[in-house]
């Protein structure tokens, strides 16, 4: 079974917790709550969106490996793999992306021959041993309809330089013992190396 | 280090919360984890208490100029007839304060307006993904228009999805104008509980009365439930696949398969194909469709031909693969279905590709 897992939006959450972790990692110091006999916090409505919440500055994600290139019409971008998780059931990638463009720029992440979708579906995760396979986003699909909703990020209608944004995808399965991967986004070199984390 | 929690066991029918006698916060170690990176299992909000599966982030309408939107997910919930999914979202305090919470959670043409339908699960186990209910003219989510996120407030609003199979414990949360992934999500049962009567509380307030006034019957949810293709191909990209769990659709490239013009297989074809029949051998049923496609160039006589007579090579090359239970069929369709415009020469080599579709046995 999968393990929950909290982005790093919840990280300042993650102060709920500090006096129980080694590693509570980053987030604004506790802003209040009172401490209950088992000691465990309580908090008010206000205080508790506020440890989750923070002071609204964009994620700045630790990453195992990038890229920087340009896209196809010429606009400079960075990639971070954020993580590769995987278990039996599926493969997680989060990437961060960072750049100064709109939406149109970012589309041949997701085209196909005939259309293009505001989706992240071009992004592969590589399994490079032998007879090992390229892995691709799930896409949903009902009866002969056109797979237009895909388990994965959609772009954001534009980009900015210092306002990166998080985007992730649900991938097939990589087999057991598969300790590093490639991954590919279409256009920019691939991001090698980087190491898989099994849950 | 990223924070993340194991997923719960699932309580007992009836409020999730109820279940929970003492309000303390549960910690619970993460799986597989060492070191730190606890996630609290309930917080004590208020004197709500509060479950935290997941978080997530995103922009306004996905408009990065706007304040970063933060949330949460609070529980996937089972009912009779129905799942119910409970998120949060919020502004930081001193962000705009003129943002509409539909910039977060919308509704789609497909869907009544007022209602919430950017949210998706994933069953990755059971091959399923599901989108929320819709049908009879019926709003089964919060109704979000018109409400203005207060910085420094979580809102809550809850959307019903299908009722999740039995077996299906964890699903993953696509959520929001990004479509931001929360996954891993242990599946629960019960409404969440204490109610309140507002539609779109905020978190610590309670829960909102989901499907309350909700006619259930009116639900279409066969219309929310799609199929999750898995994609593949192989590391040259001599074949790419496309699975369901009813079906594999093969896809190879017919400038590795065949020379020009020729409908002889290459060396390298039977290595490509090997895969496939090894698969077919394992969990094919039923007809075995091989269609060749080429591209515009040369007469649609002559390409009709030539797709035909490649196809029929490729069936040749499966056959000693194909068991009783499996028909190899043959059919060759020319350039009248072209994958790309023959407009370039990268499209016309996507247009020239032989398929295998087939039909795969449960559990096999």
């Amino acid at each position: 079974m999968r393990a929950a897992r909290v982005a790093g939006v919840l990280l300042a959450v993650g102060v709920l917790v500090a006096g129980c972790t080694s590693d509570p990692g980053p987030g604004p110091e506790p802003t209040g709550g009172s401490t209950t006999a088992s000691g465990s916090t309580g908090y008010t409505v206000e205080e508790f969106a506020a440890e989750v919440l923070g002071d609204g500055a964009p994620d700045e994600l630790d990453v195992v490996g990038q890229v920087s290139g340009t896209l196809p019409d010429g606009e400079p971008v960075q990639v971070g793999v954020v993580a590769v998780r995987a278990d039996a059931s599926g493969t997680t990638l989060e990437l961060t992306v960072r750049g100064d463009f709109a939406l149109g720029s970012m589309r041949g992440w997701s085209s196909g021959p005939l259309r293009s979708y505001d989706d992240i579906r071009g992004v592969e995760v590589v399994d490079e041993s032998a007879g090992g396979w390229r892995l691709q986003p799930y896409t949903l699909r009902q009866d002969d309809e056109p797979e237009n909703h895909c388990a994965c990020a959609m772009f954001p209608r534009t980009l900015q330089e210092d306002r990166p944004v998080t985007l992730s995808a649900v991938l097939p399965p990589l087999p057991a013992g598969v300790t590093t991967v490639t991954v590919a986004v279409p256009g920019l070199d691939p991001v090698t190396s980087v190491p898989v984390t099994w849950e | 280090m990223p924070l993340r929690s194991r997923p719960r066991r699932s309580t007992r029918a009836g409020s999730v919360l109820a279940a929970a006698a003492v309000a303390v916060v549960l910690l619970v170690p993460p799986a597989g984890a060492a070191g730190g990176g606890d996630l609290p299992d309930v917080v004590d909000v208020a004197g709500v208490e509060v479950p935290v599966r997941g978080a997530f982030s995103t922009y306004p309408a996905a408009d990065v100029e706007r304040d970063v939107v933060r949330g949460l997910v609070h529980g996937v919930q089972r009912v009779d007839g129905a799942t119910v999914v409970y998120l949060s979202a919020g502004l930081a305090e001193g962000a705009d304060d003129e943002v509409v919470l539909t910039s977060v959670f919308d509704s789609t043409l497909a869907y009544e307006g007022n209602s919430i339908s950017n949210v998706t699960l994933v069953d990755r186990v059971g091959g399923k993904a599901y989108r929320p209910l819709r049908g009879g003219g019926a709003v089964f989510s919060s109704k979000p228009t018109g409400l203005f996120m207060v910085p420094g407030s979580l809102h809550v609003v809850w959307v019903a999805f299908p009722e999740l199979p039995p077996g299906v414990d964890v699903v993953d949360v696509l959520a929001g104008p990004t479509d931001s992934l929360v996954d891993g999500i242990e599946v629960a049962d019960g409404l969440l509980e204490p109610f309140v009567d507002e539609e779109i509380p905020l978190v610590g307030e309670g829960w909102p009365r989901a499907l309350d006034d909700v006619v259930l019957t009116l639900a279409e949810p066969e219309r929310s439930v799609y199929d999750l293709i898995s994609h593949r191909s192989t590391t040259d990209q001599v074949a790419a696949i496309a699975e369901s769990p009813q079906e594999v659709a093969a896809t190879f490239d017919a400038n590795v398969l065949f020379d020009k013009g020729s409908a002889v297989l290459t060396p390298a074809a039977q290595d490509a194909l090997a895969a496939v029949g090894a698969d077919i051998a394992a969990r094919a049923s039923g007809d075995v469709v091989v269609v060749g496609h080429t591209d515009s160039d040369g007469s649609s006589e002559s390409n009709q031909v030539l797709s035909q007579q490649r196809a029929e090579a490729v069936v040749a090359a499966l056959a000693p693969w194909a068991g009783s239970s499996v028909r190899l069929v043959a059919q060759g369709r020319g350039e009248d279905e072209p994958v790309a415009p023959n407009d370039s020469e990268e499209n016309m080599q996507a247009n020239r590709r032989v398929t295998v579709t087939y039909q795969v046995q449960e559990g096999r």
